[in-house]
Formats: structure tokens, C-alpha cells, sequence
């Protein structure tokens, strides 16, 4: 089973029912990724759903609501559990590896190696921009980790979905022409008989 | 009604880049939230998720 870790904001548009978040779920879907939410994620779910003035609410409520229905799982790591994963965060910002973000994005892209998941799905601009390399290395210096995680945003990814979807049409098109071309040359042969 | 304002009227209002600039604020705010505040959180946002479960079974 492959793990893909979806973030707070990833959530949030996938309630809001933005196009690039339900391109992500399906690109997931097609690669046979599985797509979890980590404990950080769950907790800001709940944290902005305290204020009901709060322009996320009503997303953080529909994401709590329906992410399981959405075919996301959250499940449990003794690594994050214990705080860990937490401590792990705090060394990878005192280190600078992922310079203006906060504390939080850290912990949820540790507890996203702590459940071996391939793919991050965020819409963190610092986390986008950080050194992957380096990330990595730093996660795997950590020793909770087996695989090496990509970090990636639902842009970079419907994009991807295009371009699958584009070379699906460009060799169905080439099928359908190779048929014809075959048919007719069949039919030219027999009438030339 | 057709079902394209239907579907208009169902689906919440998303404004994405209020939604991110209070997740933002929210990120900064859990820089001083304490262990026990966080999970009372998780709490929260847990037992959404069950009782959206109970409300389908019920349905």
C-alpha cells in the first residue's frame, strides 16, 4: 500500500470543492496511492472550527465531517503518539531546513514520514520551496522513515493529470487511425484482387 | 430550480485565499498552544467525524 499525507488547506479546498484538490484525489486513485491525514492535520480541523466567524469554518466542518466518506483515512503512529515526530520538527526548523514556515508544517511533514507516505500533498509555499534533498535527509537521519517523500501541490499535480489525460487521448486518436489506415488498405487490396 | 442552481445553492462559498490567510493565522496560533489544547482539538474535530458516521447510519 502506498501512502500519500494530505494537508490542513488540501482539506479545506477539497470541502470547498475546488477543481485542482479533486484532480489530486483522483490522480491519487489512478497511481493506487492511499490518502491519509496526520494528527497536526486533525487538530487544526478542530481548532478552526471553534470560531464560527472564521472564513474556514464551514470547510473545517465539512472536511471533519466527510473526510472518511472521501476515502481518507487518519491512522494512528506510535511515533507521533509519543511526540517524536514532534521533536524531529523542531530540529529540522532550528536546522533551517524549511526557512518562513511554521512549526506546525514541519510537524505534519515528519508525521507524514512516520506513516512512510511518497507524496505530500500541500499548499505551503515554504514547504514547496524547501530542498527536498536536504529534507530528505534530515527525515532519514531522524531514523523513523524508510522511503523518501516527495513534496508536491495539487497545481503541480493537475497538471500531471493533463498531461496523462492528453497522451490517453493522443493514443486512442493514433489507435483509431492505425485501424482505419489498416481497414482501408485491406478494402484497396480486395478491390485490386 | 434546475439542478445547476441547485447544486450553486448546496455548495458552500469557497473563498480560497481567505480561507489560507486564517490557516495561516491559525499556524502561527499553534505555536503556543499546549499538548493538552491540541488534543482537545483533535477531540473536536473527532467526534464530527463520528457523528456524521451516526447520522449516515441513521439515514
Amino acid at each position: 500500500m502506498r501512502f500519500a499525507a494530505l494537508d490542513t488547506r488540501f482539506l479545506l479546498a477539497l470541502a470547498g470543492g475546488q477543481f485542482d484538490a479533486e484532480a489530486t484525489i483522483d490522480y491519487l486513485q489512478r497511481n493506487s496511492f492511499c490518502p491519509i491525514v496526520t494528527e497536526s492535520v486533525i487538530e487544526q480541523l478542530g481548532e478552526l472550527q471553534r470560531d464560527s466567524g472564521n472564513p474556514a469554518h464551514d470547510a473545517a466542518v465539512i472536511a471533519s465531517k466527510n473526510f472518511v466518506t472521501w476515502g481518507i483515512y487518519d491512522p494512528s503512529n506510535p511515533n507521533v503518539d509519543n511526540g517524536t515526530s514532534c521533536v524531529h520538527a523542531e530540529k529540522i526548523m532550528e536546522q533551517g531546513l524549511i526557512p518562513d514556515a511554521m512549526t506546525i508544517e514541519a510537524e505534519m511533514l515528519v508525521e507524514a514520514s512516520c506513516h512512510n507516505c511518497e507524496l505530500f500533498i500541500t499548499f505551503s509555499q515554504p514547504l514547496l520551496n524547501a530542498p527536498s534533498s536536504q529534507l530528505n535527509l534530515a527525515l532519514i537521519e531522524s531514523g523513523l522513515v524508510t522511503v523518501t517523500i516527495a513534496i508536491a501541490s495539487p497545481e503541480m499535480i493537475s497538471e500531471r493529470l493533463q498531461l496523462l489525460d492528453e497522451e490517453v487521448l493522443w493514443r486512442i486518436n493514433y489507435e483509431c487511425e492505425h485501424r482505419r489506415i489498416q481497414k482501408n488498405s485491406r478494402r484497396d487490396f480486395e478491390t485490386a484482387l | 430550480m434546475n439542478l445547476e442552481s441547485q447544486l450553486r445553492k448546496t455548495k458552500p462559498v469557497f473563498n480560497r485565499s481567505a480561507v489560507f490567510a486564517e490557516v495561516e493565522k491559525s499556524n502561527a496560533r499553534f505555536e503556543g498552544y499546549s499538548k493538552e489544547q491540541r488534543r482537545a482539538f483533535a477531540g473536536v474535530a473527532r467526534a464530527l467525524k463520528v457523528l456524521s458516521g451516526h447520522e449516515v447510519r441513521r439515514a
